[in-house]
């Protein structure tokens, strides 16, 4: 068994937990209301009441919805910074904190940090050299909010590929746009010293840097980001180039270490992982830290994991929480329906047809709560996504999936379980008394 | 097929309260009979009593079948097999149509092609082909009554129970539905039992029965 589990694809499992999850509750709904035909009865009790059961509608919907929608969101921005963090192998910067490098160099995230020397450029790319490939990402100036980043070409062609427009930079006042910069191709700016809100907007007004290309987007914080050469963002601070020959205009490296003027970070992109991993444990010591920036994720998602779980939980109880208000409200619902369940009774109805009748009323409210829960969360996931890639910059795919419809079908299944509360209180009135009243 | 009714010494209680006592009765079959009384006198509970609803000490039998020996699911069993009951406000679903009331025991019943034919011949019977389709909030009274007989005969039960159906009509619609009711019955062999302190009912039955202090007396 275990074998044949194993061998059924990723979908056909999920599909089978579903139906795990669901089928003992339809066998136990066709088992009550077999031989009966209910429709009318339940349009009768929907519409009697109507106001009351879309407010019970609601309230299942909203808290499926909201429980559902807040789970497929975390599941959406772990993805998202996941997928961003894909392009950065190793990251070297000076010792400190990681995370906060972390979100300064792959989020963009403004953070002021000490630099690394030329003579640790020096030593990383004599490690690096024929197994790695090394890029400095030196940050701090921005233009409308928008981050500037000095590095090379080779970086912009690893994060993009090709570009969507334009070429590379091939000089220290040319700059490659991120797909989400409202700067044309051609156009120049000045940058502003620093970032957003404390930047010196007139800081580099000496200094033009005109686009030259923009990249394809990609569903990062870096389609906001203006890229220019490591060169450009020394020059415009006085501090050389960062060659022997102050006058020459080539971009990118190598880096004359006694003329480098420092990087926060150097992203190093490895061909394998035993590289990687010599890469960090050389370079992770005293003067400098090495970090794989996936692996600092993974440590914020497996705190996230703990959120995850605990919103899950929280999840799980409003829903219960909800689930008992609305079998208390049935029970008293069925209260105002007792005299028409006694007419039934007087007219014959065996109690099992009672009994049907009020659960499968109960799932019926259950049920398009639940339906309508997904819809709701569907809503959110998409609504909230939206508001946190405005806020920032990722791409975030939430989207519900195998997980969510399981935990709304165990919540349905929970709900239509419950709902045999008020099947079981309905058949224990006294029906003499209901049809006196 | 009508079921005669005999009953001897039947007491119903509610904890050591007797709330009806019937010493011998026995009414043929076929037969209208009248249960009349004052307010609070016990008309409803006979009736109840009757239908299988109240379970008492004793020997109440329609035709070989002894209510008083039948568990609770028998007896429902038993009503909704040969039982009809009309009440004194309807007791309609508002929300749904008047075919769709005069069939509502087709919920559960299995014989559903059988009831539909039966409940439209009784509704054209009784004038009521034309409103099939109306609401049963917008019949006037006499409608809905008519709708509940409908839905009481449909099933073409062998005794029909009605407590107090004039009461919510004015006189002319009253007497109408009594005379619809009484010559349906005749016509078709049944059984009738009603609960009523209308006089107009009483002449319209074969036996009239009286009730005090929850004490029926056979006279």
């Amino acid at each position: 068994m275990p074998a044949v589990w194993h061998d059924l694809s990723a979908d056909a499992q999920d599909l089978a937990i579903l139906a795990a999850l669901l089928s003992p509750l339809l066998l136990l709904g066709w088992g009550i209301c077999r031989g009966y035909a209910l429709m009318p009865l339940l349009r009768s009790l929907f519409l009697r009441h109507l106001w009351t059961n879309l407010a019970f509608i609601a309230l299942v919907a909203i808290s499926v919805g909201l429980g559902v929608g807040l789970i497929a969101q975390e599941r959406g921005l772990r993805t998202a910074t996941a997928r961003v963090a894909e392009k950065f192998d190793l990251v070297i910067a000076a010792p400190g904190d990681e995370i906060g490098m972390l979100m300064a160099t792959v989020f963009l995230q403004p953070s002021d940090a000490p630099l690394l020397d030329g003579q640790m450029w020096q030593r990383v790319a004599e490690a690096a050299k024929g197994s790695a490939r090394i890029a400095p990402l030196a940050y701090g100036d921005s233009w409308q909010g928008h981050t500037l980043i000095g590095s090379t070409a080779e970086f912009v062609t690893h994060l993009s590929g090709d570009l969507a427009e334009g070429t590379a930079f091939t000089a220290p006042s040319q700059a490659v746009v991120g797909a989400g910069v409202p700067l044309r191709v051609g156009q120049g700016f000045a940058p502003a010293h620093g970032s957003s809100p404390a930047a010196e907007a007139d800081a580099h007004d000496d200094m033009t840097v005109r686009v030259v290309g923009r990249m394809r987007a990609t569903g990062s914080p870096w389609d906001s980001a203006i890229i220019l050469p490591v060169e450009g963002v020394w020059l415009a601070h006085g501090l050389g180039n960062g060659h022997a020959d102050a006058e020459d205009p080539q971009v990118g490296p190598p880096f004359a270490p006694q003329y480098f003027p420092g990087t926060p970070a150097i992203l190093v992109t490895t061909r394998d992982l035993p590289t990687a991993y010599a890469l960090q444990s050389r370079f992770d010591g005293d003067d400098s830290m090495a970090f794989f920036p996936g692996a600092v994720l993974s440590r914020l998602h497996g705190l996230m994991g703990n959120l995850r779980e605990i919103m899950s939980v929280m999840s799980v109880v409003t829903q219960v929480i909800v689930l008992a208000a609305v079998t208390t409200g049935l029970i008293v619902l069925s209260r105002l329906f007792s005299r028409r369940l006694a007419l039934l009774q007087a007219l014959g109805a065996p109690a099992r047809m009672i009994f049907a009748l009020i659960w499968s009323y109960a799932a019926l409210l259950l049920g398009i709560g639940a339906v309508l829960g997904l819809a709701v969360a569907f809503g959110a996931v998409h609504l909230l996504s939206a508001m946190l890639s405005a806020r920032t910059g990722l791409l975030i795919a939430a989207d519900l999936g195998w997980a969510e419809l399981h935990l709304v079908a165990a919540c349905l299944a929970l709900g239509l379980l419950v709902a045999l509360i008020p099947a079981l209180v309905a058949l224990r009135r006294d029906v003499t008394e209901a049809l006196r009243r | 097929m009508s079921l005669p009714l005999s009953i001897s010494g039947l007491t119903v209680r509610a904890g050591a309260r007797a709330l009806l006592t019937i010493e011998e009765l026995a009414l043929p079959a076929c037969s209208l009979t009248c249960i009349r009384g004052p307010s609070g006198a016990g008309k409803t509970t006979a009736l109840h009593a009757l239908a299988g609803l109240l379970s008492g000490t004793g020997r109440l039998a329609w035709g070989d079948a002894d209510l008083c020996r039948m568990s609770r699911m028998a007896r429902t069993r038993f009503r909704g097999a040969q039982m009809g009951m009309v009440f004194q406000d309807f007791l309609l679903f508002e929300e749904l149509t008047a075919r769709e009331n005069a069939l509502i025991s087709a919920v559960f019943r299995p014989d559903r092609a059988a009831l539909s034919r039966r409940a439209d011949a009784l509704m054209e019977r009784l004038g009521l082909s034309g409103l099939a389709q109306r609401r049963a909030d917008r019949l006037s009274g006499g409608e809905r009554q008519r709708v509940a007989v409908v839905r009481a005969l449909a099933h073409d039960p062998a005794i029909l129970l009605a407590d107090e159906p004039t009461a919510s009509l004015d006189r002319a619609t009253a007497d109408a539905l009594i005379a619809d009711l009484a010559a349906l019955a005749r016509a078709e062999g049944r059984s009738v039992v009603i609960a009523s302190h209308d006089p107009q009912v009483w002449d319209a039955m074969d036996r009239v029965l009286t009730i005090r202090d929850g004490v029926l007396e056979a006279g």
